[in-house]
């Protein structure tokens, strides 16, 4: 097995920071919406997620995106961001990190949009992080749950278009400095 | 380099505003069921559902004092409160509640908990808090957070 660069475990860093941190900084922009949807949210997660999905993206190792939602969890755990999970917030990181290795490796052969890609690989993370929420916390009605997770797979598609951004305008100059691992593109 | 592109750099905007516009499309649809289907209640008001029954309690005619409990955050910490507010049991008798095996306390953004009759009845437990015209439901001691219910707007009876 090889070893992480580095260099690829201070930009992993970084985006597990960016992606704690700016949960809670679009946060009451994000509440603006779901209030007026009636709905406990949605929008947060898949911005949050974006930064992994970039992460992994750029840097193309199996298991990246777990990694890091591993690292999330545990600083989460640390910080007291649990949110309403509580103990179990750790599962609301994990399995959305698992599903974006998953997606990117499932999409990796299919030739699709590199945006495309990405809002689905965004918009699948997002969607699963709000089962998540919703089976251990809000277990909302059909119709409501259904908003939730519309809400939830919009914002992730959104964002994936944006991740898609940030790794074109990366991707060169982050394959300069040997980041990106070799035979895979 | 210049004129070589990536698999990343060759994006087709066209697919992928499609993709967005199906989703915002479907967004809208369910943004629209919900809010018609949903129940409304008028603003500094909580509705009590018993069955076909229900009551609009205006929450600045509520007789409320002043209460303290302990809560427990999500981190298990607790912490000593005092606020304005009365025992939800006072409440569902107000709305002309008998009998009762729980009741589901639900917000305006449809989070919800369910308080047994149990924990109804027994005395410094379950309470209607107002804080900032609003109806929060805690459950003094109880370990578990994810039972503080803010933006309390219905009371379903069961």
């Amino acid at each position: 097995m090889k070893k992480w660069k580095l260099n690829q475990l201070i930009f992993m860093a970084l985006c597990c920071d960016l992606g704690l941190i700016s949960k809670r900084l679009i946060g009451p922009a994000a509440n603006l919406i779901t209030d007026a949807l009636h709905i406990p949210g949605g929008i947060g997660t898949g911005f949050s997620l974006m930064f992994l999905v970039i992460a992994a993206s750029l840097i193309k190792r199996r298991g990246c995106a777990f990694f890091m939602a591993a690292v999330q969890s545990v600083l989460a755990l640390g910080m007291g961001m649990v949110g309403s999970m509580g103990l179990l917030a750790p599962a609301g990181y994990l399995v959305p990190g698992l599903v974006i290795d998953l997606m990117l490796w499932g999409t990796e052969p299919m030739r699709l949009d590199p945006a495309a890609r990405l809002a689905a690989v965004n918009a699948f993370a997002a969607v699963s992080a709000a089962l998540i929420a919703d089976l251990l916390v809000f277990h909302l009605p059909k119709a409501v749950l259904a908003l939730y997770l519309g809400t939830a797979a919009f914002t992730g598609i959104i964002c994936g278009g944006l991740a898609c951004q940030v790794v074109r305008r990366l991707s060169p100059i982050l394959q300069k400095e040997g980041l990106k691992e070799d035979g895979r593109t | 380099m210049a004129g070589h592109k990536t698999s990343e750099q060759n994006v087709n905007v066209g697919n992928y505003l499609r993709l967005v516009l199906a989703a915002a499309l479907v967004l809208a649809v369910l943004a629209v069921v919900h809010i018609r289907t949903r129940t409304e209640v008028p603003e500094g008001c909580i509705r009590i559902e018993n069955g076909e029954e229900a009551v609009l309690l205006r929450l600045a005619d509520l007789p409320a004092e002043t209460v303290r409990g302990t809560v427990v955050n999500g981190k298990g910490e607790q912490k000593e409160i005092e606020a304005l507010g009365l025992p939800l049991l006072d409440v569902l008798i107000l709305a002309g509640v008998g009998e009762f095996a729980e009741v589901d306390v639900i917000a305006e953004d449809e989070y919800h908990a369910v308080v047994t009759a149990e924990e109804a009845f027994r005395e410094g437990t379950a309470y209607i808090l107002l804080e900032d015209g609003a109806a929060r439901l805690r459950i003094f001691g109880d370990p578990d957070s994810k039972r503080n219910v803010a933006g309390v707007e219905r009371i379903v009876v069961r």
